[in-house]
């Protein structure tokens, strides 16, 4: 292989697969990057087995052929150098040059055929969303999810796609996020997307381009005009969604967005637990024309505050986790939220005072 | 002689056949009783699995849960147990 390109060229196709480089050092090849040169084109491809990422850029090709280099320092070093037209030549025993100007570094790769074949998908199953509305929807979703492996099916997204558009569903079971959005389809189908790979589709996207999903049995393909991104399926059976959302309430308090996240901010900060396994408990007290918040941590000192709010309903005191209250305040981009509620046991409802599509439900905690 | 002897056995007779009765009407009581008590039992023991900190929802039954928060799932498990059981 012998191709020639351009330092930007190579950082955007190096730093864009090195997402998906493993980080456990399980199989070495995995640490690595393919590099695929044919037609003034390199393809660079890299994987961990749960995920895999390829991404073309243009480069004048003189040979065509193939290499693994060593992520952690081909991907260092691609950083690193001039802004330069940059050689990449491979040699026998896969040792490659990468020649700059009058300086060259060679670094020792892998036998390309050792790297693992990305699977192929072609399916009819596909939707198209354009960037910045994909991006939104997983960054309102993507917060509810689970860190906990031992339950597979609460770390990935539910994908519901039906006539009506597409919704996502994100739970770890203590709060709920759920988002639509219309989008013409024909398509009927559920699927859980690992979390993890939704988010790291957001973070490679465009908000300009639109992103193509399909599915087959197993993967999920995301498709824009430079970048593929292959991912598994997580087969299971994800629980019925509408069950858990309250469909009445007997506390609806209209409230400012920013204040509240605020004043959740500072009362957090007092009862900030380091482990994530703990609750970070604040008490809210809804009641005439305010709502009122106190946390008390007993070691450090107490807080109390009072935003002004309307509110509709039964006078009521509830605890909350102020964790979960702050994910869902940072993604709400209205205005105005309702916090809707049914008696301190009951799941409580958090959704912007003008939009439809979007809806949190959070837990309250037992304080006795 | 003969004749009370024949009066006595009609007697136990009657009995008998109240006591097969009785036994009969009891065991049917008790039937009832116990199908009502084991509806309330069965609710009684998952409520009590939840606040042991157990999982009582479909999905995940049974596995370890943190006591400190509740599960969405279960909650909404046993809302309709109880609007099913009233």
């Amino acid at each position: 292989m012998k191709i020639i390109c351009n330092k930007s060229d190579l950082v955007y196709g190096v730093q864009t697969v090195q997402r998906a480089v493993s980080t456990k050092n399980t199989m070495p090849i995995l640490d690595g990057i393919l590099i695929e040169a044919n037609d003034n084109k390199i393809v660079f491809k890299a994987t961990n087995l749960e995920i895999g990422i390829i991404c073309s850029t243009n480069a004048k090709t003189i040979e065509t052929g193939s290499i693994v280099l060593p992520s952690r320092y081909f991907g260092e070093l691609v950083k690193k150098l001039p802004d330069i037209p940059i050689h990449i030549e491979t040699n026998e025993n896969y040792s490659t040059n990468i020649t700059y100007g009058e300086s060259s570094t060679s670094i020792n790769g892998y036998n390309p055929e050792e790297f693992p074949v990305l699977p192929h998908i072609s399916s009819n199953k596909l939707i198209k969303i354009p960037g910045d509305l994909f991006k939104n929807m997983v960054k309102q979703v993507v917060i509810a999810i689970s860190r906990d492996e031992a339950r597979p099916i609460f770390t990935g997204i539910l994908t519901d796609i039906g006539s009506n558009g597409v919704k996502l569903i994100g739970t770890d079971t203590h709060r709920l996020a759920y988002r639509s959005n219309t989008i013409q389809t024909k398509l009927e189908m559920k699927e859980i997307i690992p979390g993890k790979t939704l988010a790291e589709v957001s973070k490679l996207i465009d908000n300009e381009e639109p992103v193509s999903i399909s599915f087959d049995k197993n993967q999920v393909l995301f498709q824009t005009e430079n970048i593929s991104i292959i991912s598994r399926i997580i087969n299971g059976q994800f629980p019925d969604y509408n069950q858990v959302i309250p469909s009445n309430y007997s506390t609806n308090v209209r409230i400012d967005t920013k204040a509240f996240l605020q004043a959740i901010e500072r009362a957090s900060l007092l009862v900030r637990e380091n482990s994530q396994d703990k609750a970070n408990v604040i008490k809210l007290s809804i009641s005439g024309e305010h709502l009122t918040i106190n946390s008390n941590a007993p070691d450090v000192g107490r807080l109390h505050e009072k935003i002004p709010a309307f509110i509709e309903g039964e006078d009521i005191i509830i605890s909350f986790n102020s964790r979960y209250l702050l994910d869902v305040l940072k993604v709400i981009d209205e205005e105005e939220i309702y916090l809707q509620l049914t008696g301190s046991l009951s799941p409580g409802i958090i959704k912007p005072v003008n939009q439809d599509n979007f809806l949190y439900l959070i837990l309250p905690i037992r304080t006795v | 002689m003969e004749e009370s002897v024949d009066k006595l056995l009609l007697e136990i007779q009657e009995l008998k056949m109240q006591v097969y009765a009785l036994e009969e009407q009891n065991e049917a009581l008790r039937k009832q009783l116990y199908d009502k008590k084991d509806g309330g039992e069965g609710l009684d023991n998952l409520m009590r699995l939840y606040e042991e900190g157990f999982h009582i929802c479909p999905a995940h039954f049974g596995s370890y849960r943190n006591r400190d928060e509740g599960c969405l799932f279960c909650m909404s498990f046993i809302k309709k147990q109880n609007l099913t059981g009233n």
